[in-house]
């Protein structure tokens, strides 16, 4: 085996945030669980929850997390609403799972092999504040395997 | 060892359309539940000791259930009238296309339509559709 092996989570993350870049919403994104070390204003993608179905097959049933974050302080709620609902139109589209699925490797290096094959399930935004920075949240439940399935 | 990295699998209904009986351009509906059988009669042949040794099949057919939420892209108006649409008779031809596969096409007669109105939600159509093996219903039924 070689790199970037099985391993749906990392490249689920790095094709939402190739997608998310290419779509020009102004907030600086990242991956993973680090919500806390980077300036505001931003946006984070984080999968997580797989759970494989059919047993022995490598497809999972994966739920895509976009959290977009902008400081309390200087942002009012209605510009962060506005710039987080941006960043959602991009994923809030009939065609996400095709849109994934076509991030080029030579784009996201970590998306070598990797298809969201549907959408299953979407939660809609909610907002709050927290530690004096606005955050909203969706999730897509997606459906898809770390491999280019044609 | 082989690492487990996915398979093709089909997912989801949106790939049948139902045309013909119901104009599926303006009378757009969110396909949410679909199953098919192919059944047929069975008439059987006992031996002496009570065990089947022969099965007659006749009446050969596909009975498709699909459950519908009809919907219009802007106005509520026309959402109704997309629900009047799915609302079809008994008896209707009801012409479908599965862009996943090729058993499901054909012409159905419309067996049943029952649309489900909840307080709490929207409101959903379940149709029921059968087609004959030896019957394309060409003619159209009355």
């Amino acid at each position: 085996m070689s790199a970037p092996y099985s391993n749906l989570e990392s490249k689920l993350e790095a094709a939402a945030k190739a997608v998310h870049d290419a779509a020009g919403t102004g907030y600086a994104s990242r991956t993973g669980l680090d919500s806390g070390t980077k300036s505001l204003p931003a946006v984070l993608f984080r999968a997580e929850k797989q759970n494989e179905s059919p047993l022995n097959s490598g497809n999972y049933h994966i739920t895509l997390t976009i959290t977009v974050m902008d400081n309390a302080d200087t942002v009012t709620l209605d510009n962060h609403r506005n710039g987080a609902g941006q960043v959602f139109d991009v994923f809030l589209d009939e065609d996400i799972a095709a849109t994934l699925s076509a991030v080029n490797s030579s784009v996201a290096p970590a998306v070598n092999g990797f298809t969201i094959l549907n959408v299953f399930g979407r939660d809609g935004a909610a907002t709050r504040a927290e530690d004096r920075q606005w955050i909203s949240e969706i999730s897509l439940k997606l459906y898809g395997c770390p491999a280019d399935i044609g | 060892m082989s690492a487990l990295r996915g398979v093709a699998v089909i997912t989801g209904a949106a790939g049948i359309t139902l045309t013909a009986g119901i104009v599926s351009a303006t009378n757009a509906g969110h396909n949410q539940n679909v199953s098919h059988s192919r059944e047929a009669d069975h008439k059987f042949l006992k031996n002496g000791n009570g065990d089947s040794v022969a099965d007659f099949i006749t009446d050969k057919r596909q009975v498709l259930s699909i459950t519908v939420v009809p919907y219009h892209a802007t106005t509520l108006a026309s959402a109704k009238s997309a629900t009047d649409a799915y609302r079809l008779a008994a008896g209707t031809k009801v012409t479908v296309v599965d862009a996943d596969g090729t058993i499901l096409d054909g012409d159905y007669l419309l067996m049943s339509s029952k649309e489900t109105r909840p307080n709490d939600d929207h409101n959903v159509i379940d149709l029921e559709l059968q087609k004959w093996d030896d019957n394309d219903l060409t003619l159209t039924p009355s």
